[in-house]
């Protein structure tokens, strides 16, 4: 009994019992679905390529049950629905259903200003286990302005009144940047007043619509120190009642992130037309060759496929990585960060203060952050 | 801290499941997953909101014939940070 506490581990301690990936390979824990690029939002940070699949493209509905068959028997235990915006497609109770069935758990990230309330319980119905609802802004003109979406605010309120309604645990997604980031305290009071039980306070990483919105977008360094030390002050005052996850932005932190939890270690990202990917940003490396769904089962992709392989384990690192006591803590960080920055997707990642080209990251931070504001290039088909 | 009478039960929206997988029991959380061993899941299993502190740690010392005393502080250790984390409610 003495090492019950002990026993308690979060996701990344799963495989730190599995031996390093060169010699086995562990099945993958979670998957983020983008079931489509559609959105109604054109904010100008988005996650999705500058290059978005239209609906043509989408998968059909069969294909997605399909893969969660799949995901399944891969043993994947959670599954993010994202896009693009979900809730745009019409055969989502269908698909929560069948996560549901697989006993999969899974969770919806949303803008929520694309479903009435209707809908909203009809996903209810089927087995919706978690609500991610993001947030542009704490003040409605400037939420307005960021998503480019007038009355953006209302929407979003009356979501999470549905939300709570339905009995369903809250995270409030807010993404922060230059323009927002000095509301981080309403931020974190707006998660409170919707009785969230976790808040993401997520500054934006440069890659694809970020980076061409770089200038508009960097903050300082200041603001980001006083971020985080009211970060950790709400912490403190709202123990027990708002988890609060926090990542430091690369262009400011001293060492990598793990990002995915390390490269085809945890992950599989599915585009709507069908591609898998190891993260979300991934097809910013343009030598990778990434199957689709309807090519290639998911099990040879995940075990199998040259592109994920390709920066798995340790054994791809260069130095000063591979012989770092950190590889299997960060596993070598962010490859679309290496490939940005420092010009190759093996390189050592530029947020690690030991890589030769942090100056030159943390230099482009200061000068972005310095460049007068410039217009948001919105993000648009 | 935890009241002996109070019946500690899963947060909605956190699951106690076996994955086959992995053959291991499991809590499914919002974007995380808590890994059990033999132990913790004896506590969280007699987690349902019916069984207060006080006869879940009764329980668990008949059940491994083992100090109440070193039980209890153990569960209420575990089960307090799971409250802290909003896994568990009190």
């Amino acid at each position: 009994m003495t090492e019950s506490t002990d026993a308690v581990t979060a996701l990344g301690a799963v495989l730190q019992r599995v031996p390093e990936a060169d010699t086995a390979v562990a099945p993958p824990l979670a998957a983020l679905l983008e079931l489509t690029h559609r959105c109604p939002l054109q904010c100008p940070y988005c996650s999705n390529p500058l290059e978005l699949e239209r609906v043509a493209q989408e998968l059909t509905t069969d294909s997605w049950l399909d893969v969660i068959d799949q995901l399944s028997d891969l043993g994947i235990l959670q599954v993010h629905l994202s896009g693009g915006e979900p809730t745009v497609r019409r055969d989502l109770p269908d698909i929560i259903r069948k996560t549901t069935e697989r006993g999969i758990y899974n969770n919806l990230i949303t803008s929520g200003v694309a479903i009435d309330r209707v809908r909203f319980f009809a996903l209810v119905d089927a087995g919706l286990d978690h609500v991610q609802l993001s947030f542009q802004d704490a003040e409605p003109a400037s939420a307005a302005h960021i998503s480019h979406v007038s009355g953006v605010q209302e929407k979003k309120l009356a979501f999470a009144g549905w939300v709570q309604e339905a009995g369903l645990p809250l995270t409030v997604n807010a993404v922060m940047h230059r323009q927002n980031i000095d509301h981080i305290d309403a931020m974190i009071e707006l998660a409170i007043e919707l009785r969230a039980a976790r808040l993401e306070v997520a500054h934006v990483q440069y890659y694809g619509w970020a980076l061409a919105n770089r200038n508009a977008l960097m903050p300082s360094r200041a603001q980001l120190e006083a971020t985080t030390a009211a970060v950790s002050q709400a912490r403190e005052k709202y123990r027990g009642r708002l988890v609060i996850d926090y990542v430091v932005p690369d262009y400011y932190a001293q060492q990598p992130k793990a990002c995915m939890g390390g490269w085809a270690r945890q992950f599989i990202n599915i585009t709507p037309s069908g591609k898998v990917l190891p993260c979300h940003a991934a097809e910013t490396i343009t030598d990778l060759d990434f199957a689709r769904v309807t090519e290639q089962s998911l099990h040879d992709i995940w075990y199998h496929s040259a592109a994920f392989q390709r920066f798995r384990g340790t054994s791809w690192m260069p130095e000063p990585c591979h012989s770092c006591d950190q590889r299997e803590i960060d596993w070598g960080g962010c490859r679309c960060q290496a490939l940005a920055i420092a010009g190759s997707a093996s390189a050592t990642d530029p947020a690690c203060a030991k890589s030769l080209r942090h100056q030159v990251m943390l230099s482009i931070a200061a000068r972005a952050s310095d460049a007068p504001l410039e217009s948001f290039r919105y993000r648009r088909f | 801290m935890i009241s002996a009478t109070s019946c500690p039960r899963l947060s909605p929206g956190v699951k106690l499941q076996f994955d086959r997988t992995r053959e291991q029991w499991i809590l499914q959380a919002p974007e995380r997953v808590f890994v059990l061993d033999d132990v913790s899941h004896e506590i969280l299993s007699r987690c349902t909101g019916e069984t207060s502190l006080q006869t879940l740690i009764e329980q668990l010392g008949s059940a491994f014939e083992a100090d109440v005393a070193e039980i209890a502080a153990d569960v209420e250790s575990l089960l307090t940070s799971l409250i802290e984390k909003r896994v568990v409610i009190a």
